[in-house]
């Protein structure tokens, strides 16, 4: 068992820690977040009721762990010369290093301080199962439930990681093509790094990404899959554009999809009815909305009237508990909630064996 | 279209055409003068061209009858998680003393604030301040300290011990720094010290030399700042020029008692603030013991340098010809611009709040000497009312959501009335005697509906004119 260090921690990483199960022979031993984000003395409670409280003194928790995870959020951005300093000190210190800060544009010259003997590269080996050809799409036979979010921050993680769980425990075989490039862990895949390079042709993308969940359905036979979309699906307005939900036009075409779980912010003015949504969502990717999760963030409309940019601002669940029993329909749900995930999981099972 | 029929609507009428401003949809839109003039009154039955357009706006979901039924900002609900999240700016007092003793200001004596005394906050308020900040912005894109007072730079040994310990707590982050100055007390030393932190400020400049010295005294005297603080910001921009270029502006306070032509000549044409950003106001007198004068040679020039602004938004004049000093004047159009530019609401909620208030100690929090907190720096520090909490035991929730929800003093008028979006009053408006006055507040409701209604005109003029507000960045 590799005792893990996550560092520069931020909420955007607690879907790891509370579902524990998917970092398989990893054990979170350490969250370390730098100061100035706020997070130092947070607890996180995991599944089975371990409780983890978030630190700002990297030095003192290196001792706890084998292994540094060096993750990224994107709404986080932390100076260069802090993340290089941490590396540096893991690295003298002998501690194994995981890095999948693969946005940044220094990203290579980081990998470069990491010696060999200490780097893990965390890819599951795919074996090249068939020799597809490279100009043509393939179908994908195994039922699939696409996780798709209308804001950042929106749990779209939580969500993928709390079905795959449940599903599992369903006796299910169930993979995980997680919306995020976070490297692989138990059962999930991260998303490619072609699919984030704008060097890559848009229909190549699309093809190598089909092949790539080809793949995965041969090698693993899962019951079912789930893909998680990175990003936004829908621009709010020509500022706030998500990049116009180019990736999940995109991955439309890579795979088909059965069941779309759509993530929202929390409103207040919500009452349930998203029929609007969901043909927007079925004309647009095809997507046939399950359900929607209603995450406990909201955005901020003073900040976006103001400079008009969106951002959220994380709220209490018990906030978003209390509106969902408000609306009390069957595909409204709060997946973060155990009622929620149960009513979600069985809803989602119905459709796909329907 | 019976008798009863009261959509919730205001009228306006521009050299270009009739609008139907609904509030309901968020929106300003142009129909015939009959249909105008049968809204106006909606005594006499429309007749039936009158009758089928109304219909088609109504189809069209315009016209409808719905008002807020309950005020509620919608904050409210989780403003526990806003105050815990997302703070974005802390104003630290950090001495209620200045050196000059400037008429207008709001601790000298003429307005129901306190006055000026020797004060400064201690380190331990600050660290504690700073600490809290830190715990309470997670979520917040913005991270900046502003440095106040009195005269910030009187405590320049405070302000440089916060900056030494936020950088060292707000590891991850990148902290901003801002104050405002009158400018005298800038030295080389600190010049240094403020390039290295790349401090943003903003020097407290009212015009030439005469009119400068009109209010801005040394304490204690008679004599004028204006050439210990020109002289000091010259020497700024002489050995700093580019940070001279990107962190130093100016800020004008305008008294309109006098022409204001002399102010735009000196920001047009002397050399040492050419090129800078230039804010300016009209005095305030909000919490004033006595109200602003204004002359008649200013209201006209004012209103004439204001026209021209127009008249450059609209390309008959180029920017050359707009004094620096206005072309900030034109904040609040651009706001009605982004207001009828994003997309349309349905409809009001049965749950809303007038415009105005921010969201008490949220964006902004700001600790006086002593560590109470307060909105911002604006409020007076005497009031009652005003006063949200204290650092060692956080902000008053109670309180807090009170000023949060101020509509609900006067709720009735707001739900009713038309300018419920775009209002912009706070609570300082209904500050009373550390009470929150109904009545004061309605005082203030005429010429806040005059000026909503201005700016929506002008707007509207100005769109007719080709004018658009994201073209306009
Ligand atoms: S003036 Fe009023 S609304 Fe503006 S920041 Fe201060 S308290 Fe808030
Ligand atoms: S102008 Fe007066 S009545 Fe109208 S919304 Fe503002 S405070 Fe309320």
């Amino acid at each position: 068992m590799e005792k893990l260090m996550v560092y520069p921690y931020s909420k955007a990483y607690e879907p790891y820690v509370s579902n524990a199960e998917v970092l398989g022979e990893y054990m979170v031993t350490a969250l370390v977040s730098p100061r100035g984000w706020g997070y130092e003395g947070d607890i996180i409670v995991d599944g089975q009721g371990n409780r983890y409280m978030v630190s700002a003194d990297f030095t003192e928790k290196l001792d706890d762990c084998t292994c540094v995870w060096f993750v990224a959020d994107d709404r986080r951005k932390i100076p260069k010369e802090l993340l290089r300093e941490k590396l540096q000190e893991a690295v003298k210190h002998g501690k194994k290093i995981l890095y999948t800060r693969y946005g940044d544009d220094y990203c290579e010259e980081m990998k470069q301080l990491i010696p060999t003997e200490l780097y893990i590269e965390k890819k599951m080996k795919l074996e090249t199962v068939l020799n597809l050809s490279k100009d043509r799409t393939y179908n994908i036979d195994t039922p699939i439930i696409v996780v798709a979010g209308l804001g950042q921050d929106t749990d779209k993680l939580a969500v993928q990681f709390i079905l795959m769980q449940k599903l599992r425990g369903k006796g299910y075989t169930a993979i995980l093509i997680s919306s995020r490039q976070d490297g692989d862990w138990k059962g999930v895949y991260g998303m490619p790094e072609f699919v984030f390079d704008h060097s890559v042709g848009e229909t190549e993308k699309i093809i190598k990404l089909n092949h790539y969940v080809k793949q995965i359905e041969i090698s693993e036979k899962p019951d079912v899959l789930l893909v998680g979309v990175p990003g936004a699906v829908l621009p709010l307005d020509g500022i706030n554009h998500n990049e116009f939900g180019i990736l999940a036009y995109e991955i439309s075409f890579a795979v088909p999809c059965d069941a779309a779980v759509i993530c929202m912010p929390y409103q207040s003015l919500f009452n349930g009815d998203y029929s609007q949504l969901a043909e927007d969502m079925q004309k647009r990717f095809g997507f046939s909305v399950a359900g929607i999760h209603m995450a406990a963030v909201v955005q901020d409309a003073q900040e976006f009237y103001a400079e008009r940019k969106l951002s959220y601002v994380s709220i209490e669940q018990k906030v978003v508990d209390r509106k969902v029993s408000e609306i009390c329909d069957d595909s409204v749900w709060n997946i973060r909630s155990e009622r929620g995930a149960e009513k979600a999981v069985s809803q989602l099972i119905d459709i796909l064996s329907d | 279209m019976g008798e009863k029929f009261q959509p919730f609507i205001h009228l306006l009428d521009i050299p270009y055409g009739k609008y139907v401003f609904d509030v309901n949809k968020s929106s300003a839109i142009k129909v015939p003068d009959a249909v105008y003039a049968y809204l106006k009154d909606m005594t006499n039955e429309p007749d039936a061209e009158v009758r089928e357009y109304l219909e088609d706006l109504r189809a069209r979901g315009y016209l409808k009858e719905k008002h807020v039924k309950v005020s509620e900002h919608p904050v409210t609900e989780y403003y526990h998680s806003f105050l815990k999240n997302n703070l974005g700016q802390l104003t630290l007092q950090v001495t209620q003393g200045c050196n000059l003793k400037c008429e207008y200001c709001a601790y000298s004596g003429n307005y129901f604030n306190r006055e000026h005394t020797n004060k400064a906050m201690s380190f331990e308020t600050a660290k504690k301040a700073i600490d809290y900040f830190i715990s309470h912005a997670r979520d917040s894109s913005h991270f900046a300290i502003s440095f106040y007072g009195g005269e910030p730079l009187l405590e320049f040994g405070l302000i440089k011990q916060c900056v030494a310990y936020a950088d060292s707590r707000a590891e991850g982050r990148e902290v901003s720094y801002n104050f405002t100055t009158n400018g005298t007390l800038l030295t080389e030393e600190k010049y240094d010290y403020l390039v290295e932190h790349n401090f943003a400020v903003l020097v407290s400049l009212d015009g030439p030399q005469e009119v400068h010295d009109r209010h801005r005294i040394f304490a204690g005297s008679t004599v004028g700042s204006f050439q210990k603080m020109s002289d000091n910001v010259k020497m700024l921009r002489r050995k700093y020029p580019n940070y001279f270029a990107e962190m130093v502006s100016f800020n004008t306070v305008i008294d309109p008692a006098y022409p204001i032509k002399a102010i735009c000549d000196f920001t047009d044409t002397d050399e040492w603030i050419s090129g800078s950003n230039i804010l300016s106001t009209v005095i305030n007198d909000v919490q004033a013991k006595e109200k602003n004068h204004y002359s008649e040679t200013f209201l006209e020039e004012y209103e004439y340098e204001k026209f021209k602004v127009l008249l450059w938004k609209v390309g008959r004049l180029e920017k050359k010809d707009i004094s620096p000093l206005m072309r900030k004047h034109f904040t609040g159009i651009k706001q009605m611009a982004a207001f009828f530019e994003r997309t349309e609401q349905n409809e009001l909620p049965d749950k809303g709040h007038r415009g105005g208030p921010c969201i008490p100690g949220v964006r902004k929090l700001f600790v006086d000497v002593d560590g109470r907190l307060f909105p911002c720096e604006r409020v007076s520090e005497t009031s009652e009312v005003a006063c949200i909490g204290h650092i060692d035991s956080g902000i008053d929730e109670k309180k807090a959501l009170q000023l949060l929800n101020i509509e609900r003093i006067t709720s009735e008028e707001c739900r009713n009335c038309w300018a419920y979006a775009m209002c912009s009053t706070c609570f300082m408006y209904a500050e009373d005697k550390g009470k929150l006055s109904r009545d004061k507040q309605l005082m203030e409701c005429q010429s806040n509906r005059m000026q909503a209604d201005k700016q929506i005109k002008d707007y509207l003029v100005l769109r007719e004119l080709g004018y658009s507000g994201e073209l306009d960045s």
